[in-house]
C-alpha cells in the first residue's frame, strides 16, 4: 500500500497549502500518511473514541479548537492525552488559528507533528482532498510514446522496433507535442479522466536508431513539448499481418482498458510507404469529430442506407406504375 | 514459459547509458518479452530509455523476468551481463 510521509507532504504541499510547521521537522520523518481521507477531529474532542479514524490527518477548524477552551484543565488534559496516545499522522489547525498549548505541548512530548494553515476549514478540507487524491491516485507505467496531436493526447504502443519513436519524431517535426517516449506515467485522477506525464530522468529525449540520444526540447524548442496531458486515444502500431482482418470501415468503437478507464482504440498496420505521422494525425481529428458529434463512417452508412432505400422504393413505384397501366388491358 | 532470476548490480558506474545500451543490444535478440523489477517498478529491457529510468546504482537489487518461446536463453543471457559487469574492469 502507497504512504506519503509528513516530511514529503510538507515539502509538497507547504506552498499549496499554505502550511507552517508548529513542532519540531525531525517529528515528521516517522509519521505517515496512508490514504485521501481526513477527519475532523470533533468527536475525539468529546470522548467518543469508538471509530477514532486516528490514522487520517486530523484537522481541527474554529469550533474544535474553542470547544477545547471550554473544558476543565483537568479534563482537557485527560482527553489530549488519550488522542495523542494514538498514532496520528499530524494535526492540521485551519484558519491561522494558534491551538491551544495544552495540545501543542502533549503533541511534541508525542512527537506528533502540528501544522497551521492560513486557509479556512472548508476550503482547506477541499484543497487537502484535491493534493492527497492525486498523491494516491493509481498509477501504472506503460511502455509507449505519448504525444500531443492537435489536443488530442494519443497514446501510441507496439512492440520494441516497430517504429513508435520514429512516428513521434515524424509528428514533432509536423508541429505537434511530445508528451514522452518510450516510458509515459500514467495517473488516474478521476474515474474517466487518465494523465500520462514523463519521469524526471528522461524529460523529453528520445532515442532514435541510427542517432542515438536527442533531446526535443533544445532541437525543437520549447513548443515542440509537453510536460503532461491527458491520455484520449491509443493507437497501436504492429508489423502488417495479411492473415489479420484490419477494420476496414470503423463503425464499430473498440476500446482499450488502462487502470480501469477504457479509451478509445485503433490498430494501426505498419508497412513500408505508410505514412504512419499522417495516419495518426488525421486519427486524432477524426477522434475530434466524433466527440463534436460527427461520427463520418456511421453517417456514411446512413447515406448508403438512404440511398439503397430510394432505389428500392423507386423501383417498386415503377413496378406498380407497370402494374397499373397493364391492369386495364 | 516464464523464468526470473535475481540480480545485484555489482560494477563501480552502475546501471549507466553504455552498460543499459549492452543489456538493451543482448535483450533485442530475443523474441520473448524480458523485463526487469526493481521495487515495484516493471522497465522493458528492450528498451534503453526504459532502463536509464531505474537509475540503478552499484548494489542494486533488480529481478529479471522473462516469459515467452525463448524465455529460458534469455534469462541466462541477461544474468551472465550482470555477473560479467557490462565487461568491465570495476
Amino acid at each position: 500500500m502507497k504512504k506519503l510521509s509528513v516530511e514529503n507532504f510538507f515539502q509538497e504541499a507547504k506552498i499549496r497549502l499554505k502550511l507552517t510547521p508548529l513542532t519540531s521537522e525531525s517529528d515528521m520523518t516517522q509519521r505517515y500518511i496512508v490514504g485521501v481521507d481526513i477527519n475532523r477531529m470533533g468527536m475525539a474532542l468529546t470522548g467518543w473514541f469508538k471509530w477514532f479514524p486516528f490514522e487520517r490527518v486530523q484537522i481541527l477548524g474554529k469550533t474544535e479548537r474553542d470547544y477545547l477552551y471550554t473544558l476543565s484543565s483537568l479534563q482537557r488534559e485527560k482527553i489530549l492525552k488519550k488522542i495523542m496516545s494514538y498514532s496520528i499522522p499530524c494535526i492540521i489547525f485551519t484558519h491561522k488559528m494558534k491551538p491551544h498549548p495544552g495540545l501543542l505541548r502533549q503533541a511534541k512530548e508525542k512527537k506528533i507533528p502540528v501544522f497551521l494553515t492560513t486557509i479556512p476549514t472548508t476550503k482547506f478540507v477541499s484543497e487537502i482532498s484535491t493534493f492527497l487524491e492525486e498523491k494516491f491516485a493509481p498509477e501504472s507505467t506503460t511502455h509507449g510514446t505519448l504525444l500531443d496531436v492537435y489536443g488530442v493526447g494519443v497514446l501510441i504502443l507496439g512492440d520494441s522496433g516497430i517504429g513508435k519513436s520514429e512516428c513521434a519524431l515524424d509528428l514533432v517535426e509536423r508541429g505537434h507535442r511530445l508528451v514522452a517516449d518510450d516510458m509515459v506515467y500514467i495517473k488516474r485522477l478521476s474515474s474517466q479522466l487518465l494523465m500520462g506525464s514523463c519521469s524526471e530522468i528522461l524529460k523529453h529525449h528520445m532515442e532514435i536508431r541510427g542517432l542515438g540520444i536527442i533531446n526535443i526540447e533544445s532541437l525543437f524548442g520549447s513548443g515542440a513539448v509537453r510536460d503532461k496531458k491527458r491520455v484520449e486515444l491509443v493507437v497501436q502500431l504492429e508489423e502488417w499481418n495479411n492473415r489479420r482482418e484490419y477494420d476496414r470501415l470503423g463503425l464499430t468503437q473498440k476500446y482499450y482498458n488502462i487502470l480501469d478507464v477504457s479509451l478509445p482504440f485503433l490498430v494501426i498496420p505498419v508497412r513500408p510507404g505508410r505514412n504512419l505521422a499522417v495516419i495518426i494525425e488525421v486519427a486524432a481529428m477524426n477522434h475530434r469529430l466524433i466527440k463534436l458529434g460527427y461520427f463520418t463512417a456511421q453517417e456514411f452508412s446512413d447515406r448508403v442506407n438512404k440511398l439503397l432505400q430510394n432505389e428500392s422504393m423507386q423501383k417498386s413505384k415503377h413496378r406498380t406504375k407497370s402494374h397499373v397501366l397493364k391492369a386495364p388491358v | 514459459m516464464k523464468f526470473t532470476a535475481k540480480v545485484t548490480v555489482t560494477n563501480k558506474l552502475g546501471l549507466h547509458l553504455r552498460a543499459a545500451a549492452e543489456l538493451v543490444k543482448v535483450a533485442n535478440k530475443f523474441k520473448c518479452s524480458i523485463t526487469i523489477k526493481s521495487g515495484i517498478q516493471m522497465v522493458n529491457v528492450k528498451s534503453l530509455m526504459g532502463l536509464m529510468t531505474l537509475a540503478a546504482s552499484k548494489g542494486c537489487k533488480l529481478e529479471i523476468i522473462t516469459e515467452g518461446e525463448d524465455s529460458k536463453e534469455a534469462v541466462e543471457a541477461i544474468q551472465k551481463i550482470f555477473i560479467n559487469r557490462f565487461n568491465e574492469k570495476e
